[in-house]
């Protein structure tokens, strides 16, 4: 049984020592290649500060190595990383100051409490002892493992552990989180309470750069970067993501069966329509007409049918489809475009 | 600077907290050499071998004097259990050595009742049936022990009957000593010829010469006197014959009677000394008196209380094995781990170091490891009556300090190369059987060629061992070469395990 859901406490903002650059992140044309495998290829983007940069992909299609390349642990073979504005090769341990980072697999010590464990990684990054404890306890009430204090992080849920990890990662302040699949294994319920949490960290004016298989995820995100075997596809809002899928928005009705044939005349000849057909796994008589803007085009289809006598129109909405099937049209429009070479890349 | 003091504390607690949350393993390294040690002081019985011997005796002859006499001997040597080993036949000897009911078979030959018989030397047959080089070497040695023994048995009887046969030869001398008072006799009253005739059944008796043969028998160094003795009384007795027979002066023959008298006399009391001589003394006239400056008085006798002398002996050298290996294996287990679990990806992200995360570890383990002699060491002096010279305890502890941390170079070098726990386990034991063999702890390291000091040296324990004896059971403080030596080590361990985590550690 989960906890009951509460509202996540409130972070101090975090304390800038440089002003940030106006893109905390760039990536520039960067490239990753392990001997004659190519992990990651030509991937460019930029990440604004106190923003939520989402990064989704299936498995093994660069999405840690990106990150690894943007917090230095990995050096890129070819193009330019840009972090806090300088190459994290050239890192200062004061720049890593200002970064934290969740990895994908806990990592913290099994046999260490909770609040040892956050002690550590307060020591880690030289925090003084004075202040720290106070520092701790926020973080604790803030992933909501206060009770949880004196256990062994062994002894944690899995859910709990990727919590203490996120308040680790917090516990100096960064002003840039990366987190690589921080809700991976994690239940639904808890998912969203973290998604909560980063929220709050970006209301905080915090960056965010988070990786995730649950594409459902992405409406969390300011902004996606879409990858596929070590290339990246688009980078868009969730909202754009979801009008390059489907080429523009979709505008979902249902008129009596007997009267599709119609409908679907009157609608292949509307200037607004791009698109009509029939929608199969659903009820008889449901269209789906796919337009530039459904925000202009509805009230004007919505006319339209009401003019024509001879259709009994029924129901009529805008149709947001999940992300789900917004990425896999994704990724089936890029196998269309862009076949796989099995082999060319890794899994990282 | 501030920062990195705080980040090297980091893992100084952390390694504190993740080992005092393993009881077992912390009383496993307090308690198991105590422990250990205790079960030996209790267990062991002194370092010579009980050798269970089976006993072979030509038939009919077990009730022999002689042969109960060389087995009551034997008992010196090897254990005989005459109610269940003792054999007329071989064979069923060797079934009761191949079915291990004893460790070696001692065969009696027929000649072993009567054994200068033959004048040749008669062997005795032990066989035995063993693998083992230390216990093959034992049993020859106490082979050739026992072996000796029964010999020394049977020379003091000869001894003691030919110094019965002695006293019989006294008698002759007597004899002589009357014979020639009857001769001056003779002489002064100028029976000339009667003189003669009794010289001439003196010569002939034989007696002195069976005096001067036995005296050869007896004993070498005291026969040549004998046999001088015997030739001047020969001598003697030829040339006053010859001034008999030849008119020589009255006076002449007076001289050559008193010469004559004298040198019996001397050898009767030759012959007195050596009937007296104790056998024992006879055949080994020699014996070793040992002495032993090493101040060792707080260590017990071994020939008393061999466990507590050898207990007490090997705490040093067992305190300095357990110290390297706890060390060793922690250090060891620790980078690979750190590795395994990911949190080293953890570590590149952030601002640490490889000399710091090295640093902190180096910190925990040094407190730990000066935590676990606190108790051990308390438990070995109260428990086990190791003796601590307070006027070294500043010796022990640099000693103690410096095997620590070249202890954790090495363990930190075993575990900047393996890829895995159970590799680093493995080199671990690996590195503590090259101590055991290696280090003077069981063998002692003039029993190997010189080249293999090379491989004791670049051990912590040979200089632990060595150093806490000297400490410890010495009341000594240890040369500087042994504080060269080990922070040699340390030093070097410690640079190359620190050159090959920084390579690891760094950014790809």
């Amino acid at each position: 049984m989960q906890p009951a859901r509460t509202q996540p406490v409130p972070l101090q903002p975090p304390a800038r020592t440089n002003p940030p650059a106006p893109d905390i992140i760039t990536l520039d044309h960067v490239s990753k290649r392990f001997g004659n495998t190519v992990a990651v290829q030509d991937v460019s983007w930029q990440v604004q500060p106190g923003e939520i940069f989402g990064i989704v992909g299936p498995s093994g299609c660069g999405k840690t190595t990106t990150i690894r390349m943007m917090t230095g642990v990995y050096t890129p073979s070819s193009g330019t990383v840009s972090v806090l504005g300088r190459a994290p090769s050239e890192f200062r341990p004061r720049d890593r100051e200002r970064i934290g980072y969740i990895p994908q697999l806990f990592v913290l010590y099994p046999n260490l409490t909770v609040a040892e464990n956050m002690r550590f990684s307060a020591s880690m990054y030289g925090m003084p002892y004075r202040g720290r404890m106070k520092r701790i306890r926020e973080l604790l009430e803030f992933v909501e493992l206060s009770d949880a204090e004196r256990r062994l992080a062994e002894n944690l849920s899995g859910g709990m552990q990727r919590r203490l990890q996120l308040a680790a990662a917090l516990i100096h302040n960064p002003e840039l989180l990366f987190a690589d699949e921080p809700t991976a294994g994690v239940d639904p319920v808890l998912r969203g309470r973290f998604w909560d949490q980063f929220k709050l960290l970006k209301s905080e004016g915090r960056a965010l750069v988070v990786t995730t298989q649950y594409v459902s995820e992405v409406a969390y995100c300011d902004r996606v970067a879409v990858m596929r075997a070590g290339e990246l596809l688009l980078v868009d809002t969730p909202e754009g993501l979801r009008r390059q899928a489907l080429g523009g928005d979709v505008i979902s009705l249902r008129v009596d069966p007997e009267d599709t044939m119609n409908a679907l005349q009157l609608l292949s000849r509307h200037p607004l329509v791009r698109d009509v057909h029939r929608i199969r796994d659903q009820a008889p008589g449901s269209l789906a007409v796919y337009v530039e803007r459904s925000g202009e085009a509805l009230a004007e289809i919505i006319q339209a049918l009401g003019t024509d006598t001879t259709i009994d129109t029924r129901h009529v909405e805008e149709y947001k489809p999940p992300f789900d099937e917004i990425f896999i049209t994704l990724m089936e429009q890029a196998d269309r475009e862009r076949p796989i070479t099995p082999g060319a890349s890794r899994n990282d | 600077m501030i920062k990195a003091f705080v980040r090297i504390i980091s893992f100084f607690a952390k390694e504190i907290n993740s080992v005092r949350r393993q009881p077992l393993l912390l009383g496993g390294l307090i308690l198991g050499p105590f422990l250990i040690l205790s079960l030996f002081g209790v267990g062991y019985t002194g370092e010579r071998p009980v050798l269970r011997t089976a006993l072979v005796v030509p038939a009919g002859r077990i009730d022999d004097p002689q042969v109960q006499q060389l087995i009551e001997r034997m008992g010196a040597t090897f254990e005989v259990d005459q109610s269940r080993h003792i054999y007329e036949q071989e064979e069923p000897a060797l079934v009761a050595l191949r079915q291990g009911e004893v460790d070696l078979v001692e065969v009696f030959p027929p000649e072993i009742t009567d054994v200068f018989s033959t004048g040749q030397p008669i062997d005795i047959r032990i066989t035995y049936n063993q693998i083992d080089p230390l216990l093959r070497d034992w049993i020859e040695y106490l082979s050739y022990t026992q072996i000796n023994e029964l010999n020394k048995g049977l020379l003091q009887n000869f001894v003691g009957a030919s110094q019965e046969q002695v006293g019989s030869l006294r008698t002759y001398v007597t004899q002589a000593r009357t014979d020639l008072g009857e001769i001056r006799q003779q002489i002064s009253s100028g029976n000339r010829e009667q003189a003669r005739t009794t010289l001439q059944q003196l010569r002939q008796s034989g007696g002195v010469q069976l005096i001067a043969l036995a005296l050869a028998q007896e004993q070498s160094s005291e026969s040549n006197q004998s046999v001088q003795n015997l030739s001047t009384i020969q001598t003697n007795l030829e040339q006053l014959d010859r001034e008999l027979s030849a008119d020589g002066t009255l006076a002449q023959q007076e001289t050559r009677l008193s010469e004559l008298d004298g040198q019996l006399g001397e050898l009767d009391a030759v012959a007195d000394q050596v009937r007296n001589i104790d056998p024992a003394v006879v055949v080994s006239p020699l014996r070793s008196k040992t002495n032993n400056l090493a101040p060792i008085g707080n260590l017990g006798d071994p020939a008393v209380n061999p466990a507590q002398a050898y207990v007490r002996f090997y705490t040093p050298a067992v305190l300095a094995l357990l110290l390297q290996h706890m060390m060793v294996t922690l250090a060891a287990l620790s980078l690979v781990r750190e590795r395994l679990q990911g949190t080293i990806e953890v570590f590149r992200v952030s601002p640490l170091t490889a000399i710091q995360v090295l640093i902190g570890k180096y910190l925990g383990y040094t407190v730990m490891s000066a935590l676990i002699l606190g108790v051990l060491l308390p438990l070995m002096i109260f428990g086990l009556g190791l003796p601590f010279p307070l006027a070294q305890l500043g010796n022990f502890a640099l000693i103690a300090l410096l095997i620590t941390l070249a202890s954790l170079g090495w363990g930190f070098l075993i575990s900047a190369v393996v890829g895995s726990d159970s590799q680093a386990v493995q080199f671990s034991m690996l590195l503590l059987l090259m101590s055991v063999f290696f280090s003077g702890f069981f063998i002692p390291l003039k029993s190997f060629i010189a080249a293999i000091n090379y491989v004791a040296n670049i051990l912590p324990v040979t200089h632990g061992i060595q150093s806490f004896q000297q400490i410890l059971l010495l009341n000594q403080a240890p040369p500087l070469i042994t504080y060269l030596w080990l922070a040699g080590i340390a030093l070097v361990s410690f640079v190359l395990s620190w050159l090959i985590f920084r390579r690891q550690f760094q950014r790809r």
